[in-house]
């Protein structure tokens, strides 16, 4: 997948668990920028992410993981387990 | 001879030991409140702190190599751990969740979702910046001995890195730790009113306070000290 296609399969997800049917994140979406983006929805957010992709995160990986446009490089390089 | 330096992973029993007894919530069953939030069973609670302070991850409570140990002929007999909050790193809440959920698995967290809601919605927060202070153990045959005293003192000397303010977040029913930390120059940071309603139900606990006391930067804590 390339970074736009995996941009475009977070839309949902993020809509989804944020409660936000209207939700647009980009690159630059964060939890400063995104409402109700805590602690719980990251991990939540993490989870989701790794049963829709198929993938798994370290612990080092997640701790680089700061808005959503590293989450799509971090998916990009994974090999799916 | 008294001794304090940097943790090893030789002091994580104890270490494990201090956590658990700073985060059991007073005048309860003896539970603490990683169990009553997280549902961790006793001997999971301790499998997950040794987990988290061997995975070592920078700032934030858990962080191994941010724990001083106060030791006597060589033997623990305190400790507690020192950070900086995060101002572009992780901010230490997120990291904890991130390890619960590790080692729990996020399903199993997302269960404790009320639980886990009301301690955000309860805790005061940390200042980014500022150094925090937790986790402070002194072994009960070792008491008033003024122990608690010299790991802050040495916390403020050798962990400040330049910044201003130290915090102590605790358990504000916790009063004979808050009296101390009062005595060592903290004071209550007012005007913070979270919701903590839930987190009493879940918990049995009032709730957090945060304590702060400035860092004076032109001289030494232990010349400045008054205690």
């Amino acid at each position: 997948m390339t970074p736009e296609q995996i941009l475009d399969s977070l839309q949902p997800i993020f809509r989804r668990l944020f409660e936000q049917p209207n939700l647009q994140v980009t690159r630059d979406s964060s939890a400063l920028n995104v409402l109700g983006w805590d602690s719980l929805m990251h991990i939540t957010l993490i989870g989701e992410v790794e049963e829709q992709f198929n993938v798994r995160f370290g612990l080092g990986e997640l701790e680089e993981l700061t808005c959503v446009g590293d989450m799509v490089d971090l998916i990009a390089r994974k090999p799916r387990s | 001879m008294l001794s304090i330096a940097a943790a090893t992973t030789e002091d994580i029993p104890f270490i494990i030991r201090g956590i658990v007894a700073s985060d059991t919530v007073p005048h309860g069953d003896g539970s603490t409140v990683y169990e009553r939030v997280y549902g961790f069973t006793r001997a999971e609670l301790e499998g997950f702190l040794e987990f988290a302070l061997k995975a070592n991850l920078p700032g934030n409570q858990l962080t191994l190599s941010e724990f001083v140990v106060l030791k006597e002929e060589g033997a623990p007999i305190g400790c507690c751990v020192g950070w900086i909050e995060g101002v572009t790193a992780t901010p230490s809440g997120k990291a904890i969740a991130m390890l619960v959920s590790r080692f729990l698995g996020h399903r199993r967290v997302i269960d404790r979702t009320p639980q886990v809601r009301g301690l955000i919605s309860c805790h005061p927060g940390r200042t980014a910046g500022a150094l925090q202070l937790e986790s402070f153990f002194v072994h009960p045959s070792a008491r008033r001995q003024g122990h608690t005293y010299r790991l802050i003192n040495h916390c403020l000397d050798n962990k400040s890195d330049g910044v201003g303010w130290s915090e102590i977040v605790l358990l504000s029913d916790n009063r004979p730790a808050r009296k101390a930390y009062e005595r060592a120059g903290f004071t209550l940071v007012p005007g913070i009113n979270p919701n903590c309603a839930d987190f009493q139900n879940y918990t049995g606990s009032d709730g957090f306070c945060r304590l702060r006391r400035s860092i004076p930067n032109h001289l030494s804590i232990n010349q400045a000290r008054t205690i």
